[in-house]
């Protein structure tokens, strides 16, 4: 029997989107209304892979050709819960999502503050020009609901945070969320932007999300994406940045929560100069798994990109990184440096890396690692000569083994929020012990 | 032969030897298995496990997934049995043995006459499909090691075939195994019986001459309890513009403290500047550590072939098993290669080694894909990987592939990867301290692969310094 590289979507997509079209809410063009449609196209022509295509060797996701989640309208959501989320700021200027609408009454903005925010239903523009070979980025493409553009203009510095909130409120049936999300920082623009995936409740949800990101010459930007979906949920996740001359991007992905995670992180450095920090952090207990993919394109003379991607896993959960670095042909000067760590804490635990370079340029520097293994039993053994007793030894061997990547991020409220939500993974974890 | 002469002289290999040759039709169809069977007059298991591996093959699809590039192969353009005329009768010695094989042999550099030079080498020469004599045979008997071409131990040692073949690397593995175990023509047996320290190297010399035709060889080795064996192969080719299909086998068994050194030196024609010939080198090459603390170490100098796409690998089954993979691939003018290894830990405290050293030149490109994988119950699983690229020239390419799969908690895995070229600075020292670019280039590399070179038996150690200094020289000079 020939296995099949890939699965036809049910038929409750197209359902939704014919509704979706048929509805028109937003007042959508036609020319919009084309592109879903394409995009839908797109997808059934793609299918939904399975783990016979090399990118998802890892990740099984054939379910989701069947099973069925479905929009929910955004209801239940006040400014009070909001200020009960740990990870929400005053002084953040906050773009609030819930199921996939923006909520204009949740949503908080400084009057001073330069960003200019419009809607991706009246922005044609923002149709990404060049299509990825994921289905599910198509999906998104017709199925999103609403979608916003963030315009920091040239020379401007963004003093404070930008937080992105896309929440799926508390329910039982499956739903599902396609976020989208456009990020265009000027020349020389400065910005700190947070976006965060989160449910209220424990039932299942889908979340689909497309982030594009676009820095022009000179621009810096720090992205932060903290996936803290619940233990029913599925994130898939795709990134894409765009990087001009001399422009850096300090990213951190963070992924705690749902049961099954993928997220898709590219990086084209489309100009001399431009440099890229990717960290990441996972952690996974029970039978979750995440699948991080990065990939960095050094098209462009003299770039740099850094990557640490760390992952701490428990019970029977899976991880998985496949990083590439590519260097072009005409990109000299290139340096890369990638890093995948997993601390391995339980006996039925599966880690895989792929770290990969692609390099097509002699003038380069690239080095890349990846490391698997338990807590050091020497370094274990030293903390609880000291009276340290061995649970707590082995909590704060794991902490600081996450703490690599954490104290990365110069933002100290977004540390803790990190911490914090490591540390409910500790003691989920601490309990069955 | 003149005009060879006016070839780069890149490729001291490339002349082509005037022995007349019996092929069988183009083609690959039952008739043709049961024909390369029948002609080599073995037992009927062995016909059985060709038709099988054949009917398989029928059905498959050739894979792509390799980082490589090649018009696709058509399978019934090759002469799947080509054998020098002069073999039909099988000669009874080295003495009955045709000069002009013997001479090519001499040519290359690997008497069959027992002489001074490689004297504590034996060696198995194959020519085309054909084995045409193993040396020191009768030292190796004394000592109850079994060394001789396939055929033979076909006929004299059936119930060993019947054990072993297949077991290491199955007829259904992939497609190259499939077509391999269908239609292999000849290729090298080892049995080393239990406590025997084999006191030679054993050797075995693969030469493709005849046109348009595909070697199919196999090679099974065998270590019982407290063996040890050192193993060591070379290749070559003519040069000529067509490509040609060369897909092998090798199965390695290591039974309780056995240990086996397999190292090859590789230098398959590999093609002239605009990458027109050179040989496809499909090879399928695992070992299994069958017994607790047997040991199997893969060395590895890939200097040639148009295509190289093979994993020498090994499965750590013994518990306290050791499984190591040294390599060396150098790709110049347009050659291609998708290499490197892969260690699956299966038996406890098991521990492998992977140092790859790639050196891409030209238009070439130059990939390590690897993997390990430590399963659920090998507790206590160590891995060490490094890989290293040098890259010489800007058109060329090196990747790194590496996939590591770990279900264990006690695994300790590291894997290093770097990429560079040669620093100006070290040129620079050098050529101040008065050697010239080539020499300094040349004495980079060799520290570049150090560690490499050092694992190979001495002979080989010389011999693939020189094999890399020779092809580095057309690249840099």
């Amino acid at each position: 029997m020939k296995r099949l590289r890939a699965i036809p979507p049910a038929r409750h997509y197209g359902e939704q989107l014919d509704a979706l079209l048929a509805q028109n809410s937003a007042g959508e063009t036609s020319a919009l209304q084309k592109q879903r449609q394409t995009a839908y196209d797109r997808f059934m022509a793609q299918g939904i892979p399975t783990r016979r295509v090399e990118a998802w060797k890892y990740t099984d996701v054939t379910r989701l050709a069947e099973e069925v989640f479905r929009p929910v309208d955004p209801a239940g959501i006040t400014p009070q819960t909001l200020a009960d989320l740990p990870y929400c700021h005053d002084g953040d200027e906050r773009l609030v999502f819930v199921e996939g609408i923006l909520q204009p009454d949740l949503t908080q903005r400084p009057d001073t503050s330069p960003l200019k925010l419009s809607s991706l239903s009246s922005a044609s523009e923002s149709a990404p020009q060049e299509v990825p070979d994921n289905p599910f980025v198509a999906l998104n493409g017709a199925l999103w609901r609403d979608g916003s553009m963030l315009d920091i203009p040239a020379n401007q510095k963004l003093d404070h945070r930008v937080h992105v909130l896309f929440l799926h409120a508390a329910h039982s049936d499956p739903s599902v969320i396609h976020p989208r999300l456009h990020v265009r920082l000027g020349a020389h623009a400065e910005a700190r932007v947070v976006v965060t995936y989160a449910a209220l409740g424990d039932g299942p949800c889908l979340n689909n999300a497309v982030l594009d990101v676009d820095l022009a010459e000179g621009a810096q930007l720090s992205l932060v994406q903290a996936q803290v979906l619940n233990e029913q949920s599925t994130h898939l996740g795709f990134t894409r940045i765009t990087q001009g001359r001399d422009s850096h991007v300090a990213s951190m992905d963070f992924h705690a929560g749902s049961a099954l995670a993928r997220h898709d992180l590219t990086v084209a450095l489309d100009g001399e100069g431009a440099s890229a920090t990717l960290n990441g952090l996972y952690a996974v207990r029970d039978r979750q798994h995440v699948d991080c993919h990065t990939g960095i394109e050094h098209r462009q003379p003299n770039c740099s990109s850094r990557q640490l991607y760390k992952g701490i896993l428990n019970d029977r959960a899976t991880a998985a990184f496949d990083g590439l670095v590519r260097v072009h042909p005409g990109a000299s000067g290139s340096d890369g440096e990638q890093v995948n760590r997993n601390l391995l804490l339980s006996n039925d635990c599966q880690a895989n890396a792929k770290p990969r370079l692609e390099i097509a340029n002699d003038d380069v520097r690239c080095t890349h690692g990846a490391t698997v293994g338990q807590l050091n039993d020497q370094e274990l053994f030293y903390l609880e000569s000291r009276g340290i007793d061995p649970a707590a030894a082995r909590d704060m061997l794991s902490r600081g083994f996450a703490e690599e990547v954490l104290y990365r991020m110069d933002d100290k409220a977004l540390h803790a929020d990190l911490h914090a939500i490591l540390d409910s993974f500790f003691e989920a974890s601490n309990e069955r012990d | 032969m003149d005009a060879i002469a006016d070839r780069p002289k890149t490729y001291k290999y490339g002349f082509v030897t005037d022995v007349e040759t019996e092929k069988f039709p183009k083609g690959l169809s039952e008739e043709v298995v049961r024909a390369i069977s029948a002609r080599k007059n073995e037992p009927d298991f062995l016909l059985e496990f060709r038709l099988n591996a054949f009917r398989w093959w029928k059905e498959q699809e050739p894979p792509r997934w390799a980082h490589v590039e090649f018009p696709p192969i058509d399978f019934q353009d090759i002469h799947y049995y080509a054998a020098p005329k002069s073999m039909e009768d099988a000669p009874q010695s080295l003495d009955d043995v045709d000069p002009e094989l013997l001479r090519t042999f001499d040519r290359l550099g690997i008497p069959l006459h027992e002489r001074e030079q490689l004297a504590d080498v034996a060696v198995d020469a194959v020519f085309d499909s054909v084995s045409v004599g193993t040396t020191h045979q009768d030292i190796l008997a004394e000592m109850g090691v079994i060394f001789c071409s396939f055929s033979e131990a076909a006929q004299k040692h059936p119930e060993l075939i019947k054990k072993y073949l297949g077991t290491v690397v199955p007829p259904r593995d992939n497609f190259y195994a499939a077509l391999n175990s269908a239609v292999f023509s000849d290729g090298s047996f080892v049995f080393v019986p239990k406590g025997v320290q084999c006191p030679i190297d054993l050797s075995t010399y693969f030469r493709i001459n005849a046109s348009k035709t595909g070697q199919f060889e196999r090679t099974l080795i065998v270590c019982e309890e407290g063996a040890s064996v050192s193993y060591v192969e070379g290749c070559t080719a003519p040069v000529r513009d067509e490509n040609q299909l060369h897909a092998a086998i090798v199965e390695l068994v290591a039974l309780d403290d056995a240990s086996i050194k397999y190292s090859t030196v590789q230098n398959w024609y590999g093609g002239d500047e605009q990458g027109r010939g050179g040989i496809y080198n499909f090879v399928v090459k695992r070992g299994r550590c069958e017994g607790a603390r047997s040991k199997i170490s893969w060395t590895q100098v890939e200097a040639g072939s148009a295509i190289t796409w093979k994993y020498p690998s090994v499965i750590l089954k013994g518990d306290d098993s050791v499984g190591e993979f040294y390599s060396v691939a150098l790709t110049n003018n347009r050659m291609q290669a998708d290499t490197g290894t892969k260690m699956v830990h299966i038996g406890k405290n098991t521990s492998s080694t992977i140092i790859s050293k790639g050196i891409s030149c030209d238009q070439s490109k130059n990939s390590y894909r690897g993997l390990v994988k430590v399963t659920p119950g090998a507790s206590g699983a160590r891995n060490y990987s490094q890989c290293d690229s040098m890259l010489v020239g800007d058109g060329c390419e090196a990747n790194t592939f590496p996939y590591l799969e770990i279900h264990n908690q006690g695994a300790v895995i590291e894997h290093e990867a770097t990429t560079s070229r040669i620093s100006d600075e070290q040129l620079f020292y050098l050529q101040s301290r008065g050697l010239d670019s080539e020499a300094a280039i040349s004495l980079l590399v060799n520290g570049f692969c150090k560690e490499v070179f050092r694992t190979l038996p001495l002979e080989f150690s010389v011999e693939a310094v020189k094999l890399l200094e020779m092809k580095l020289e057309d690249s840099v000079g």
